[in-house]
Protein backbone atom coordinates (compact mmCIF):
# COMPACT_ATOMS: atom_id res chain seq x y z
CA UNK A 1 0.00 0.00 0.00
CA UNK A 2 1.34 3.26 -0.78
CA UNK A 3 2.05 5.06 2.38
CA UNK A 4 1.17 8.58 0.78
CA UNK A 5 -2.36 7.22 1.04
CA UNK A 6 -1.97 8.04 5.11
CA UNK A 7 -1.19 11.20 4.21
CA UNK A 8 -4.90 13.04 5.78
CA UNK A 9 -5.06 10.46 8.37
CA UNK A 10 -1.28 11.37 9.68
CA UNK A 11 -2.76 15.43 8.79
CA UNK A 12 -5.82 14.56 11.50
CA UNK A 13 -3.82 12.63 14.47
CA UNK A 14 -5.94 9.36 12.80
CA UNK A 15 -2.71 6.87 13.00
CA UNK A 16 -1.94 5.01 15.85
CA UNK A 17 1.66 6.28 17.21
CA UNK A 18 3.66 3.23 15.16
CA UNK A 19 2.00 4.68 12.00
CA UNK A 20 2.97 8.33 12.84
CA UNK A 21 6.33 7.03 13.27
CA UNK A 22 6.30 5.40 9.90
CA UNK A 23 4.35 8.54 8.12
CA UNK A 24 7.60 11.23 8.95
CA UNK A 25 10.16 8.94 8.40
CA UNK A 26 8.40 8.50 4.79
CA UNK A 27 7.38 12.35 5.02
CA UNK A 28 11.15 13.62 5.17
CA UNK A 29 11.90 11.94 1.74
CA UNK A 30 8.37 12.57 -0.12
CA UNK A 31 8.18 16.56 -1.47
CA UNK A 32 4.40 16.06 -2.52
CA UNK A 33 3.39 14.95 0.84
CA UNK A 34 5.38 17.54 2.69
CA UNK A 35 3.63 20.17 -0.08
CA UNK A 36 0.33 19.00 0.94
CA UNK A 37 1.25 19.25 4.53
CA UNK A 38 1.86 22.73 4.04
CA UNK A 39 -1.63 23.34 2.35
CA UNK A 40 -3.02 21.94 4.98
CA UNK A 41 -1.25 23.76 7.57
CA UNK A 42 -2.24 26.99 6.01
CA UNK A 43 -5.74 26.11 4.83
CA UNK A 44 -6.57 24.81 8.72
CA UNK A 45 -5.47 28.00 10.73
CA UNK A 46 -7.69 30.30 8.90
CA UNK A 47 -11.12 27.90 8.39
CA UNK A 48 -13.69 28.75 11.15
CA UNK A 49 -16.75 27.79 12.64
CA UNK A 50 -19.35 29.51 12.22
CA UNK A 51 -22.47 30.36 14.13
CA UNK A 52 -25.91 30.47 13.77
CA UNK A 53 -27.35 34.01 14.16
CA UNK A 54 -29.37 34.11 17.49
CA UNK A 55 -32.23 35.43 16.41
CA UNK A 56 -32.55 31.95 14.07
CA UNK A 57 -31.45 29.93 16.79
CA UNK A 58 -34.33 31.78 19.12
CA UNK A 59 -37.08 30.78 16.46
CA UNK A 60 -35.96 27.55 16.50
CA UNK A 61 -37.04 27.86 19.75
CA UNK A 62 -40.03 29.50 19.44
CA UNK A 63 -41.01 26.85 16.83
CA UNK A 64 -40.15 23.85 19.15
CA UNK A 65 -39.43 23.92 22.98
CA UNK A 66 -40.89 27.33 23.51
CA UNK A 67 -44.02 26.90 21.20
CA UNK A 68 -47.02 29.14 23.24
CA UNK A 69 -49.98 27.42 22.25
CA UNK A 70 -52.83 29.46 20.39
CA UNK A 71 -56.51 29.28 21.01
CA UNK A 72 -56.55 27.32 17.36
CA UNK A 73 -54.14 24.99 18.65
CA UNK A 74 -56.03 24.38 22.02
CA UNK A 75 -58.83 23.84 19.75
CA UNK A 76 -57.16 21.35 17.83
CA UNK A 77 -56.09 19.54 20.58
CA UNK A 78 -59.64 19.16 21.68
CA UNK A 79 -61.93 16.11 20.79
CA UNK A 80 -64.26 17.00 17.92
CA UNK A 81 -67.52 16.28 20.52
CA UNK A 82 -65.85 18.14 23.50
CA UNK A 83 -65.40 20.94 21.42
CA UNK A 84 -69.36 20.60 20.24
CA UNK A 85 -70.32 20.22 23.96
CA UNK A 86 -68.49 23.63 25.00
CA UNK A 87 -70.22 25.04 22.05
CA UNK A 88 -73.44 23.76 22.97
CA UNK A 89 -73.38 25.07 26.29
CA UNK A 90 -72.04 28.67 25.17
CA UNK A 91 -74.94 28.85 23.07
CA UNK A 92 -77.31 27.57 25.82
CA UNK A 93 -75.81 29.76 28.01
CA UNK A 94 -76.58 32.76 25.95
CA UNK A 95 -79.90 31.98 25.38
CA UNK A 96 -80.82 31.49 28.43
CA UNK A 97 -79.21 34.64 29.67
CA UNK A 98 -81.22 36.43 26.94
CA UNK A 99 -84.70 35.50 28.04
CA UNK A 100 -86.31 37.53 30.41
CA UNK A 101 -87.18 36.16 34.31
CA UNK A 102 -91.06 36.17 35.12
CA UNK A 103 -90.34 39.09 37.65
CA UNK A 104 -89.14 40.77 34.84
CA UNK A 105 -92.25 39.79 32.60
CA UNK A 106 -94.38 42.42 33.66
CA UNK A 107 -91.39 45.39 33.19
CA UNK A 108 -91.37 44.04 29.72
CA UNK A 109 -95.20 43.79 28.41
CA UNK A 110 -95.37 47.14 30.68
CA UNK A 111 -98.11 45.42 33.20
CA UNK A 112 -98.93 48.01 35.71
CA UNK A 113 -101.06 46.32 39.03
CA UNK A 114 -104.41 47.96 38.85
CA UNK A 115 -105.30 50.38 41.47
CA UNK A 116 -108.01 50.03 44.01
CA UNK A 117 -110.75 52.45 42.01
CA UNK A 118 -109.90 50.87 38.44
CA UNK A 119 -110.78 47.29 40.50
CA UNK A 120 -114.20 48.67 41.55
CA UNK A 121 -114.64 49.94 38.05
CA UNK A 122 -114.29 46.67 36.39
CA UNK A 123 -116.20 45.13 39.16
CA UNK A 124 -119.17 47.25 38.39
CA UNK A 125 -118.65 46.49 34.51
CA UNK A 126 -118.89 42.75 34.66
CA UNK A 127 -122.27 42.93 37.07
CA UNK A 128 -123.91 44.80 34.54
CA UNK A 129 -122.55 42.21 31.74
CA UNK A 130 -123.23 39.97 33.59
CA UNK A 131 -126.80 41.17 34.14
CA UNK A 132 -127.05 42.03 30.68
CA UNK A 133 -126.28 37.81 29.73
CA UNK A 134 -128.92 36.91 32.77
CA UNK A 135 -131.33 39.20 30.70
CA UNK A 136 -130.82 37.96 27.17
CA UNK A 137 -129.55 34.45 27.98
CA UNK B 1 -28.11 22.70 31.91
CA UNK B 2 -25.46 20.13 32.47
CA UNK B 3 -23.12 20.94 29.46
CA UNK B 4 -21.49 17.75 30.31
CA UNK B 5 -24.29 15.52 29.51
CA UNK B 6 -23.78 13.18 26.99
CA UNK B 7 -25.86 12.81 23.46
CA UNK B 8 -27.11 9.53 24.71
CA UNK B 9 -28.48 11.68 27.92
CA UNK B 10 -29.68 14.53 26.38
CA UNK B 11 -31.93 12.39 24.25
CA UNK B 12 -32.74 10.08 27.52
CA UNK B 13 -34.17 13.50 29.01
CA UNK B 14 -35.94 14.82 25.97
CA UNK B 15 -38.07 11.65 25.64
CA UNK B 16 -39.08 12.06 29.33
CA UNK B 17 -40.57 15.16 28.66
CA UNK B 18 -37.39 17.96 29.14
CA UNK B 19 -37.63 20.80 26.38
CA UNK B 20 -34.58 22.09 27.79
CA UNK B 21 -32.58 18.38 26.86
CA UNK B 22 -33.36 19.70 23.33
CA UNK B 23 -32.40 23.29 23.62
CA UNK B 24 -29.06 21.77 24.61
CA UNK B 25 -28.72 19.60 21.50
CA UNK B 26 -28.88 22.48 19.58
CA UNK B 27 -26.59 24.67 21.07
CA UNK B 28 -24.52 22.02 21.16
CA UNK B 29 -24.24 20.88 17.17
CA UNK B 30 -25.89 24.47 15.70
CA UNK B 31 -22.52 25.60 14.63
CA UNK B 32 -20.48 22.76 13.45
CA UNK B 33 -24.46 21.45 11.33
CA UNK B 34 -24.45 25.61 9.97
CA UNK B 35 -20.77 25.47 8.67
CA UNK B 36 -21.29 22.10 7.27
CA UNK B 37 -24.46 23.30 5.46
CA UNK B 38 -22.81 27.08 4.90
CA UNK B 39 -19.66 24.85 3.01
CA UNK B 40 -22.59 22.93 0.54
CA UNK B 41 -24.79 26.23 0.06
CA UNK B 42 -22.39 28.88 -0.22
CA UNK B 43 -25.28 31.13 1.20
CA UNK B 44 -26.00 32.18 4.50
CA UNK B 45 -29.36 32.68 4.30
CA UNK B 46 -30.20 29.27 2.72
CA UNK B 47 -28.46 27.64 5.31
CA UNK B 48 -29.85 29.09 7.77
CA UNK B 49 -33.41 28.31 6.18
CA UNK B 50 -31.94 24.46 5.94
CA UNK B 51 -30.63 24.65 9.32
CA UNK B 52 -34.12 25.68 11.26
CA UNK B 53 -35.38 23.24 9.40
CA UNK B 54 -33.30 20.85 10.47
CA UNK B 55 -33.55 21.04 14.10
CA UNK B 56 -37.74 21.72 13.70
CA UNK B 57 -37.60 18.15 12.06
CA UNK B 58 -35.16 17.14 14.98
CA UNK B 59 -37.35 17.92 17.47
CA UNK B 60 -40.56 16.51 16.01
CA UNK B 61 -39.10 13.02 15.53
CA UNK B 62 -36.43 12.92 18.21
CA UNK B 63 -38.77 10.51 20.05
CA UNK B 64 -38.50 8.30 17.76
CA UNK B 65 -34.48 8.56 17.53
CA UNK B 66 -33.36 5.30 19.18
CA UNK B 67 -29.52 5.70 18.54
CA UNK B 68 -28.58 7.42 21.20
CA UNK B 69 -25.03 7.17 20.95
CA UNK B 70 -25.01 8.34 17.18
CA UNK B 71 -26.72 11.49 17.33
CA UNK B 72 -23.86 13.59 15.75
CA UNK B 73 -24.11 10.92 12.84
CA UNK B 74 -28.01 11.28 12.62
CA UNK B 75 -27.84 14.76 12.61
CA UNK B 76 -25.71 15.41 9.86
CA UNK B 77 -27.06 12.81 7.52
CA UNK B 78 -30.34 14.61 7.67
CA UNK B 79 -28.63 17.96 7.48
CA UNK B 80 -27.39 17.10 3.94
CA UNK B 81 -30.51 15.75 3.16
CA UNK B 82 -32.05 18.41 3.32
CA UNK B 83 -29.40 20.26 1.68
CA UNK B 84 -30.00 17.65 -1.51
CA UNK B 85 -33.69 18.67 -1.08
CA UNK B 86 -33.39 21.83 -1.13
CA UNK B 87 -31.07 21.60 -4.32
CA UNK B 88 -33.82 19.46 -6.01
CA UNK B 89 -36.82 21.78 -5.25
CA UNK B 90 -34.51 24.98 -6.66
CA UNK B 91 -32.27 23.41 -9.27
CA UNK B 92 -33.01 24.85 -12.96
CA UNK B 93 -32.20 22.04 -14.96
CA UNK B 94 -31.46 18.02 -13.99
CA UNK B 95 -27.46 18.26 -13.11
CA UNK B 96 -26.34 15.87 -11.24
CA UNK B 97 -25.14 17.25 -8.13
CA UNK B 98 -22.57 14.70 -7.02
CA UNK B 99 -19.45 12.86 -8.21
CA UNK B 100 -19.22 15.82 -10.50
CA UNK B 101 -15.03 16.01 -12.34
CA UNK B 102 -12.68 18.24 -10.53
CA UNK B 103 -12.61 20.59 -13.95
CA UNK B 104 -16.28 21.05 -14.10
CA UNK B 105 -18.52 23.88 -12.99
CA UNK B 106 -20.95 22.53 -10.29
CA UNK B 107 -24.81 23.30 -10.07
CA UNK B 108 -23.55 25.28 -7.02
CA UNK B 109 -21.73 27.54 -8.97
CA UNK B 110 -24.91 28.41 -11.23
CA UNK B 111 -26.95 28.68 -8.83
CA UNK B 112 -24.84 30.93 -6.86
CA UNK B 113 -22.54 32.89 -8.86
CA UNK B 114 -24.53 36.07 -8.14
CA UNK B 115 -24.57 35.10 -4.38
CA UNK B 116 -22.24 36.88 -2.53
CA UNK B 117 -19.59 34.74 -0.68
CA UNK B 118 -20.75 34.29 2.91
CA UNK B 119 -17.04 34.31 4.17
CA UNK B 120 -15.96 37.12 2.12
CA UNK B 121 -18.17 39.27 4.58
CA UNK B 122 -16.27 37.66 7.62
CA UNK B 123 -12.74 38.10 6.69
CA UNK B 124 -10.22 40.62 7.69
CA UNK B 125 -7.08 39.89 5.97
CA UNK B 126 -6.22 38.95 2.53
CA UNK B 127 -4.39 35.84 3.46
CA UNK B 128 -8.80 34.67 4.86
CA UNK B 129 -9.42 36.15 1.97
CA UNK B 130 -7.68 34.10 -0.41
CA UNK B 131 -8.10 30.82 1.82
CA UNK B 132 -11.87 31.38 1.76
CA UNK B 133 -12.02 31.87 -1.89
CA UNK B 134 -9.89 28.90 -2.79
CA UNK B 135 -12.39 26.90 -0.49
CA UNK B 136 -15.28 27.79 -2.59
CA UNK B 137 -13.95 27.02 -5.58
CA UNK B 138 -13.91 23.57 -4.69
CA UNK B 139 -16.90 20.93 -5.62
CA UNK B 140 -19.85 20.41 -3.35
CA UNK B 141 -18.33 16.93 -2.59
CA UNK B 142 -14.94 18.65 -2.18
CA UNK B 143 -16.50 21.18 0.38
CA UNK B 144 -18.13 19.01 1.59
CA UNK B 145 -15.76 16.44 2.89
CA UNK B 146 -13.23 19.14 4.42
CA UNK B 147 -16.52 20.32 6.26
CA UNK B 148 -17.66 16.93 7.86
CA UNK B 149 -13.56 16.95 8.49
CA UNK B 150 -14.29 19.15 11.01
CA UNK B 151 -16.77 16.48 12.82
CA UNK B 152 -16.02 13.28 11.92
CA UNK B 153 -13.21 10.85 11.53
CA UNK B 154 -12.44 9.14 7.99
CA UNK B 155 -13.70 6.28 9.42
CA UNK B 156 -16.95 7.66 10.69
CA UNK B 157 -17.73 9.27 7.24
CA UNK B 158 -16.84 6.52 5.16
CA UNK B 159 -19.69 4.77 7.41
CA UNK B 160 -21.89 7.48 7.09
CA UNK B 161 -21.08 7.81 3.13
CA UNK B 162 -20.92 3.70 2.42
CA UNK B 163 -17.80 4.52 0.79
CA UNK B 164 -15.03 2.61 0.88
CA UNK B 165 -12.24 4.81 3.23
CA UNK B 166 -9.57 4.44 0.65
CA UNK B 167 -11.67 6.44 -1.70
CA UNK B 168 -11.94 9.19 0.51
CA UNK B 169 -8.54 9.39 1.87
CA UNK B 170 -7.76 9.98 -2.14
CA UNK B 171 -9.97 12.59 -2.04
CA UNK B 172 -9.22 14.62 0.70
CA UNK B 173 -5.18 14.65 -0.59
CA UNK B 174 -6.34 15.42 -4.57
CA UNK B 175 -8.78 18.76 -3.15
CA UNK B 176 -5.27 19.50 -1.01
CA UNK B 177 -3.35 19.35 -4.44
CA UNK B 178 -6.26 21.41 -5.83
CA UNK B 179 -6.56 23.84 -3.17
CA UNK B 180 -2.43 24.47 -4.05
CA UNK B 181 -3.28 24.75 -7.73
CA UNK B 182 -6.03 27.46 -7.13
CA UNK B 183 -4.51 29.50 -4.56
CA UNK B 184 -0.90 29.15 -7.13
CA UNK B 185 -3.50 30.77 -10.13
CA UNK B 186 -5.56 33.37 -7.45
CA UNK B 187 -3.59 34.50 -4.81
CA UNK B 188 0.13 34.41 -5.59
CA UNK B 189 1.15 36.29 -2.76
CA UNK B 190 -0.38 33.61 -0.80
CA UNK B 191 1.05 30.91 -2.82
CA UNK B 192 4.22 32.41 -2.06
CA UNK B 193 4.59 33.40 1.35
CA UNK B 194 2.96 30.25 2.96
CA UNK B 195 2.99 27.34 0.41
CA UNK B 196 6.73 27.50 -1.45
Amino acid sequence: MNICNNLPLYLYSELSEEEVKEFKQHLAFCPACQRAVLTFNTIAQDKEVQSLPLNVIMDIFEKTSRKKKSIWNLAKTLRLSGALAAAGIAVGFVVFSTQPHKADLRNYYNISPIAGSELEEISASISEFEGLVTYYG
Amino acid sequence: MDKKLTDAQLVSRFKNGDSKAFEEIVLRYQAHVYTYILSIVKNPDTASDICQDLFVKIFRTLHKYNEENKLKNWLFTLARNLTMDYFRKNSKRLVPLENQDEDEFSLLDTISDNSPSPLKVLIENAQKEAINDALGKLSMDERELVALKDNFTFAEIAAMQKKPIGTLLSKFSRTLKKLRRILAQRSPEVYNEYLQ
